[in-house]
């Protein structure tokens, strides 16, 4: 709960105008255009990542993915599907200019499938009436040559009816209506709903009255927002039987409508004046007392507040209806004191501070529930003001506007952030890539590689030669040498038996020795064998190693440069982005303040004519033995008031 | 590959909402002042910028983060989802693990709906490398169902994108697991 220290604002909603808010606000929101378009099949990664956030509602996900896969052309087949998927979305942001883009580009591709050029023609269409374009709208809907997909047929029909209701050409709409056969949709009571209003228009009461019966008894289940739309039917029954002097059947349809509902308050009123008609003031007067006790910031009550001293008058307690008048006068000045002081509040800037004060949470284009009201009575009045249209429409633009500047705050951590990588990349570069070739010469591989080469050849030799002593132990090495010197030494000697022994035993020596190496040889050239092939795997990957490391010391500099320029521009266009967000949030901040001040100074405007009555009425009562009183024309008025 | 359910109830009932409302109407329609459309038509174009923006900084974090000589995607499809409900997977390379997602229902929903989720991004350097998936869910009556896959790759200086694929067998009625090189 938030507040701002100018006005008492909380963040809070009435049940009932939550419903009426929301109901209107998700109907007006391009929302449901998304989830009509979905694909017969999947064949594509990217597509099927954008769908599976779309499916979940991350709009600003799903659309980010969508236009990186574009860029990328990696969405192959499903690119159109994914173009109608991004107008939608568009659509759901408010986007409108650059939806009806997409859908015109699209519809200028040739080999366009006819369903979705039909589609696209009928969310053409819903846009044209957005717009408030009917005439677009009707055109954009007869270059439709077939029955829409997905169900969309019926929306089809409901949005002809509603193009040429608000044409005026009453009778057609009802013709679009009258064959609906699309009895196991949800659409149907809706589709009723106005096929009635188009019947009532075009002079047909009672057939629009009877739809209206019809709709009104239906047994099946009902969602909150059918049976508000119910009690709005009832409502309306209601206010056109009393129009037509129908005054029992009247009072029946407001009976029907609920305690607790959007509607309860005007239900009450009008029951009073079905009484007040058949003359039964008394009933009236029960009634209006009933809602008399409500809050007198509702238009229903302030009426009522006018009515329970007329019905005193018409009862001949011309006393008391005087006595109430003045009391009930009080009520209504201090009701204008309050919309006074909302409205210098609001002059003040408390609302535009109020706004300031959300926090929203979501990404942007979400549908926002309206939860932002001032504390106490007064709520009621902007909550006429925030049920509208016009005030929607700007507060999403405010709450949008207030993501973008989350988002780009976010996005200058971000881009720290990737600052930071290439920081670390290019401090890390720096450290090592002096290294490298210092390493490399150190290592002095090519040396290394003419010694194998060497290693290889002597090898060779051995194996040729079968030279065994080349491949001798140490010892046997040490050995040999020694019976060599022996062998030098024994010459010398002249020829005696002795030495004869000696050079035997010599002989004999040197035979072992050789024996030994010789039998050894195949081993010992087995395991050089080996050796040398693992000397040269090694080599190998020394080789590849260095030529890996020779590799990215020029690849390593491609994680990290050229990404300034791309930054810095990304920044400075972040930048300005917030600086835009930060001006057209104020602009939109102010431009709602004006909405909700026009709208409160209507409703003062209202008050005060509801206070100069009461004055008259008075007057009128208090001159009632010189003036005889006009009660028909008093009643006149109040119906007039209460109709519009 | 995969395919799609009914349009939600709500749907049209949301959308009609709108225009029975402004049916009813007996007053023209509101149409907004110059300052309001001039207002919206800057702002439209600022949500243009910011998508746009946000675009390059998506691609730049690709390629600063997973660049395309070592990048490897998994995703993950459900294919109907009527014989295995997806609790959760665990996802090893090389034995290592590397991920750990456990399903919402949303998510799950938007599985079902046809949605592919890029449930692991990362790096590896080229050459062979082993994929190991275990799907943990509720099988058919219920019953706990822990099943696992493997596939070998070869991973090139292209990127590699791999897809996990929950697929129902209408003949066995089980759920089939496999993995797909993309």
């Amino acid at each position: 709960m938030k507040q701002s220290p100018q006005y008492g604002w909380q963040l809070t909603l009435s049940s009932h105008l939550k419903k009426l808010v929301v109901i209107g606000f998700i109907c007006l929101t391009g929302g449901s255009a998304i989830a009509e378009t979905r694909p017969s099949s999947v064949k594509n990664l990217h597509y099927g990542d954008a769908l599976f956030h779309l499916y979940q509602q991350d709009h600003f996900i799903a659309l980010s993915k969508l236009q990186q896969a574009a860029h990328n052309n990696a969405l192959g087949e499903h690119s159109q599907e994914a173009k109608i998927i991004e107008a939608s979305l568009y659509l759901s942001y408010g986007m409108h200019r650059y939806a009806q883009e997409i859908f015109q580009q699209l519809l200028a591709t040739q080999d366009i499938p006819a369903s979705q050029r039909n589609r696209i023609w009928f969310y053409l269409a819903k846009l044209a009436f957005k717009k408030n374009h009917p005439s677009d709208a009707e055109l954009a809907l007869l270059n439709i040559d077939r029955e829409l997909d997905h169900g969309l047929d019926a929306e089809r029909r409901i949005l002809h009816a509603q193009i040429l209701i608000q044409l005026e050409r009453y009778q057609e709409a009802a013709e679009v209506l009258k064959h609906w056969n699309a009895s196991d949709t949800d659409l149907t009571p809706y589709a009723q709903y106005n096929l009635a209003v188009a019947l009532i228009r075009d002079n047909q009461a009672d057939a629009g009255l009877n739809k209206f019966e019809a709709l009104s008894n239906t047994k099946r289940p009902k969602s909150e927002e059918e049976l508000a739309l119910i009690d709005k039917t009832n409502l309306n029954i209601g206010y056109t039987l009393l129009r037509q002097d129908d005054n029992l059947r009247a009072q029946k349809r407001f009976e029907q409508i609920r305690q607790i509902s959007p509607y309860s308050n005007e239900a009450l009123l009008g029951i009073g004046w079905a009484h007040a008609r058949q003359q039964d003031y008394r009933q009236a007067l029960s009634y209006w007392q009933i809602l008399s006790q409500a809050d007198p910031s509702q238009p229903a009550v302030q009426e009522a507040l006018l009515n329970v001293p007329y019905a005193y008058s018409k009862l001949g307690a011309s006393q008391t209806a005087v006595e109430h008048y003045e009391q009930n006068l009080a009520t209504l000045r201090l009701q204008q004191q309050t919309l006074s002081q909302l409205i210098d509040s609001i002059n003040s800037g408390s609302l535009v501070e109020a706004l300031q004060h959300i926090a929203p949470t979501t990404t942007f284009g979400d549908q926002w529930q309206l939860e932002i009201l001032p504390r106490g009575q007064e709520s009621q009045y902007l909550g006429h003001v925030m049920a509208g249209h016009p005030f929607r429409e700007g507060l999403r633009n405010y709450l949008d506007l207030r993501i973008i500047s989350n988002t780009l705050a976010k996005w200058q951590t971000t881009i720290n952030a990737f600052n930071d990588i290439l920081t670390t990349r290019r401090l890390g570069y720096d450290s090592k890539a002096p290294l490298i070739p210092v390493q490399i010469d150190k290592l002095n591989l090519k040396d290394k590689q003419q010694q194998f080469r060497q290693l290889q050849q002597h090898y060779n030799a051995i194996d040729t030669t079968k030279f065994s002593l080349a491949l001798a132990s140490p010892s046997e090495r040490k050995a040999w040498e020694r019976l060599q010197k022996l062998e030098t030494t024994l010459k010398r000697l002249p020829d005696t038996k002795r030495n004869a022994k000696l050079k035997h035993k010599h002989h004999i020596l040197k035979g072992l020795l050789v024996w030994q190496m010789e039998t050894e040889l195949n081993i010992r050239m087995w395991t050089v064998r080996k050796g040398l092939n693992k000397l040269e795997s090694l080599l190998a990957d020394v080789g590849r190693s260095q030529q890996s490391a020779t590799h990215a010391l020029v690849t390593a500099q491609q994680g990290f440069s050229g990404y300034d320029e791309k930054i810095t521009m990304l920044r400075q266009q972040a930048d300005n982005l917030a600086v835009k967000t930060m001006t057209l949030s104020e602009q939109q901040a102010v431009a709602l303040q004006a909405l909700a001040l026009k709208s409160l100074q209507a409703q003062q405007t209202a008050l005060n004519e509801h206070i100069t009555r009461a004055q008259f009425a008075v007057a009128q009562l208090y001159d009632q033995a010189i003036i005889p009183f006009n009660v028909d024309d008093d009643e006149q008025a109040a119906m007039k008031s209460l109709e519009q | 590959m995969t395919r799609i359910k009914g349009l939600p109830s709500w749907l049209g009932l949301v959308w009609v909402l709108c225009f029975s409302t402004l049916g009813w109407a007996t007053e023209p329609a509101i149409t907004p002042s110059h300052e309001q459309k001039n207002l919206d038509t800057q702002i439209q174009d600022l949500k243009k910028e910011v998508l746009k923006i946000n675009r390059e900084l998506f691609s730049l974090e690709e390629e600063l983060l997973f660049p395309s000589s070592t990048q490897v995607a998994v995703f993950l499809s459900l294919d109907i989802g009527e014989f295995f409900k997806l609790d959760s997977v665990q996802l090893k390379i090389n034995d290592k693990v590397v991920t750990n997602y456990l399903y919402t229902e949303r998510e799950v929903q938007a599985l079902a709906r046809g949605g592919v989720q890029r449930l692991y991004t990362g790096n590896l350097k080229t050459g062979e490398h082993e994929i190991v998936a275990l799907f943990i869910g509720k099988g058919p009556e219920e019953r706990d169902y822990k099943r696992a896959t493997k596939l070998s790759i070869t991973k090139t200086l292209k990127p590699k994108f791999l897809e996990l694929q929950i697929v129902d067998n209408e003949n066995a009625q089980q759920p089939d697991f496999a993995v797909q090189e993309w």
